[in-house]
């Protein structure tokens, strides 16, 4: 192997400096499956706005011969736009602790800095797996995923859905309906309308319960069992998983999210995402505070973050809403 | 008395005055002190000889036994001036061998006759080397009176009777031509005798060079041990010679060198430049099928180094996505 002469490598570029997103985004990566899946952006505001263009329905297209052109009237792409939300974690340690402390000083602080920076990207895990509507003003919040859905979308009795008002600007909150359990049929039936309306759905992010009853759909009858051959020589496994699912309408991963055991509100959804259409824009990453003031017998820091989920296309994205999320009966 | 007055002069403990002194250095009085000053030795052995025989008087058999370890008593010898071991007494060297007295005198006697020789020898050859050089130069001398002489009489030699004289006057003919051929044969005869002494001469110089060409073959032979070998004295010769021919020394210049340390030196400038030509050919053979060195352009900056050590440990997070390898990847990144 050779490298030709003055060849720039990475290993060479000073300039090439990792921010504390990029390093704590990379750290234990499955904790926030949506966060580290979605695709990065910069915004330039506390309200970044985007276009959703969509394809007009197939029709009937049959023209006369020698017939004069005709035009069709353009459709306005629908813009929409999201709100920035700030992140932000503390923390302090002591001098004493400091000095007490087998590590050394200066990894213990960096421990706290990635620590808090860790913490900081769960909350906004959380935040964008919320159902919150979205919040101008001083104390902005961004609408959640849920809040964005309305078009593949399977919601208990008295659910309704939220989305994007063009009036306000904002996100309006999903209304919760009747709690039911995870079925092979609600699945089926969310893919199936993706899949009518465009969508490509890749990954199914579940709270933990939820992956639990998804595992059971090996049980349906209208499912091949899947059989390992146990040679006698090696090690068996007794197989109780299974990760991906292949519906009628494509294969898409299942992956748990222990961010949405955290709480019952955020448990009763499973998405269906194409994370394609689904960023997250950083007005300001994931960094430290370097200014802060030194006060008191201890080392302070404040980890902090801005910035939204860009849900670029609801409609390549689908939720099957109102679950038993946590248990068999919440 | 001073520590430094000679005792042949202030020997009676008397002051002396300058008068005597100089006296005394004018009949030769120092010389005898010098001569005293070279022989100490013998009045030291007569001093202890005669404090022998007084301790031998005081202590009686003490020392009669002291003497018997030495030698026998009955080989002691005595006379007017001490008492002498005799010749088949015996004595321990420092060496620890025993040998006789006739045996030690024997080997002085060698020693001394030895070294007189040695010394005759030195002065003989001496001697010979500065009669060779007056010889020679008396020989040039004489060479250069001849060639005057011949030249003297090449100028004073009478002109040779022509035959018409002889038409004219044939009495004045024959003495002309009579004392042409007598002056001729004087002539003749010095130019052989200066003839057959350059022959002399020269043959002495060949003479004289081998010779020197011989001892100095010797030596080289024995500072050359592979001379005495026929086949590696070819090849000692034949680098010799293209050692020589590269700096413009032929062969025949080479022969006429007659000194052994020049062979010397060129013998080593030989197997320098061979040594030096080999390096050139068997080193690149070593190195033909190796890889190249990694040189590296230029030692990286500390800065670069920090980039390194950055990217390693941005590789190990991503490939382990671990807290602790987090916290190690931000420290590195921060020491950029």
């Amino acid at each position: 192997m050779a490298v030709v002469t003055n060849t720039f490598q990475s290993t060479s570029a000073v300039g090439n400096r990792e921010d504390l997103s990029d390093i704590v985004s990379r750290i234990t990566p499955q904790d926030t499956p949506i966060y580290s899946m979605i695709g990065k952006t910069k915004c330039s505001n506390t309200r970044p706005e985007w276009e959703i263009d969509t394809l007009r329905a197939p029709a009937a297209n049959a023209q006369l011969e020698g017939d004069e052109y005709a035009y069709s009237a353009i459709t306005v792409p629908t813009r929409v736009s999201n709100r920035t939300q700030i992140f932000r974690e503390g923390w302090v340690v002591s001098k004493t602790q400091e000095a007490i402390d087998n590590a050394g000083s200066v990894e213990k602080i960096a421990e706290q800095k990635v620590k808090s920076a860790i913490h900081v990207r769960k909350d906004i895990e959380l935040a964008i797996v919320s159902n919150t509507a979205s919040v101008g003003g001083a104390t902005r919040v961004l609408g959640g995923l849920p809040s964005w859905l309305t078009t593949n979308v399977s919601r208990g009795a008295t659910g309704a859905n939220g989305g994007y008002s063009s009036g306000t600007g904002l996100t309006v909150a999903a209304t919760n309906g009747t709690q039911r359990a995870f079925t092979k049929a609600l699945l089926d039936t969310v893919m199936q309308s993706g899949y009518q309306n465009g969508a490509d759905f890749s990954d199914v992010i579940v709270s933990p319960y939820v992956k639990s009853v998804f595992v059971t759909f090996m049980s349906d009858t209208n499912v091949a069992a899947f059989r390992y051959a146990a040679d006698g020589k090696g090690k068996n496994t007794i197989v109780g998983t299974a990760d991906v699912y292949e519906g009628p309408f494509g294969k898409v991963l299942v992956k748990p999210n222990r961010v949405m055991a955290s709480s019952a509100g955020v448990a009763r959804n499973a998405f269906l995402l194409t994370p394609d259409y689904l960023k997250w824009g950083n007005l300001r990453p994931i960094q430290e505070d370097p200014n802060l003031a030194k006060t008191g017998d201890a080392t302070k820091g404040m980890i902090l973050g801005e910035g939204t989920l860009e849900v670029l296309n609801e409609g390549a994205h689908g939720v099957v809403a109102d679950l038993f999320g946590l248990t068999a009966s919440t | 008395m001073d520590t430094n007055t000679p005792e042949g002069i202030g020997g009676d403990d008397s002051p002396l005055s300058l008068d005597d002194a100089i006296k005394a250095y004018a009949a030769g009085s120092v010389d005898e002190v010098s001569d005293d000053h070279s022989e100490p030795e013998e009045p030291e052995v007569d001093a202890e000889a005669e404090l022998s025989d007084e301790e031998e008087e005081e202590d009686g058999d003490t020392q009669a036994e002291d003497h018997a370890e030495e030698g026998e008593d009955d080989g002691t010898d005595e006379t007017d001036s001490g008492r002498f071991v005799s010749d088949n007494g015996k004595v321990k060297l420092e060496d620890g061998t025993v040998t006789t007295i006739a045996e030690l005198k024997r080997g002085n006697l060698r020693e001394a006759d030895y070294t007189r020789k040695n010394q005759a020898l030195a002065e003989t050859a001496k001697q010979t080397e500065e009669y060779r050089a007056n010889l020679s130069q008396y020989e040039q001398q004489l060479a250069n009176a001849r060639d005057l002489t011949l030249q003297v009489m090449q100028t004073r030699m009478p002109q040779q009777p022509t035959l018409d004289m002889l038409q004219v006057d044939p009495l004045g003919y024959v003495e002309a031509r009579a004392r042409y051929d007598a002056e001729l044969a004087d002539y003749q005869r010095i130019q052989q005798e200066m003839h057959q002494v350059r022959e002399q001469q020269q043959q002495l110089a060949e003479k004289e060079r081998q010779q020197q060409f011989a001892r100095e073959w010797d030596t080289l032979r024995s500072k050359a041990p592979e001379l005495n070998d026929p086949k590696q004295r070819d090849s000692f010769i034949g680098s010799l010679v293209s050692t020589a021919a590269e700096y413009g020394i032929s062969q025949q210049d080479l022969e006429s060198v007659p000194d052994h340390r020049l062979i010397l030196v060129l013998r080593d400038l030989g197997k320098l430049k061979g040594l030096q030509a080999s390096a050139k050919t068997v080193v690149p053979k070593k190195i033909a099928d190796k890889p190249p060195v990694q040189t590296g352009s230029k030692r990286l900056a500390p800065n670069e180094q920090r980039g390194r050590v950055a990217e390693a440990a941005m590789t190990r997070l991503k490939s382990s996505g671990s807290l602790k390898d987090g916290v190690a990847a931000y420290l590195a990144t921060q020491k950029r």
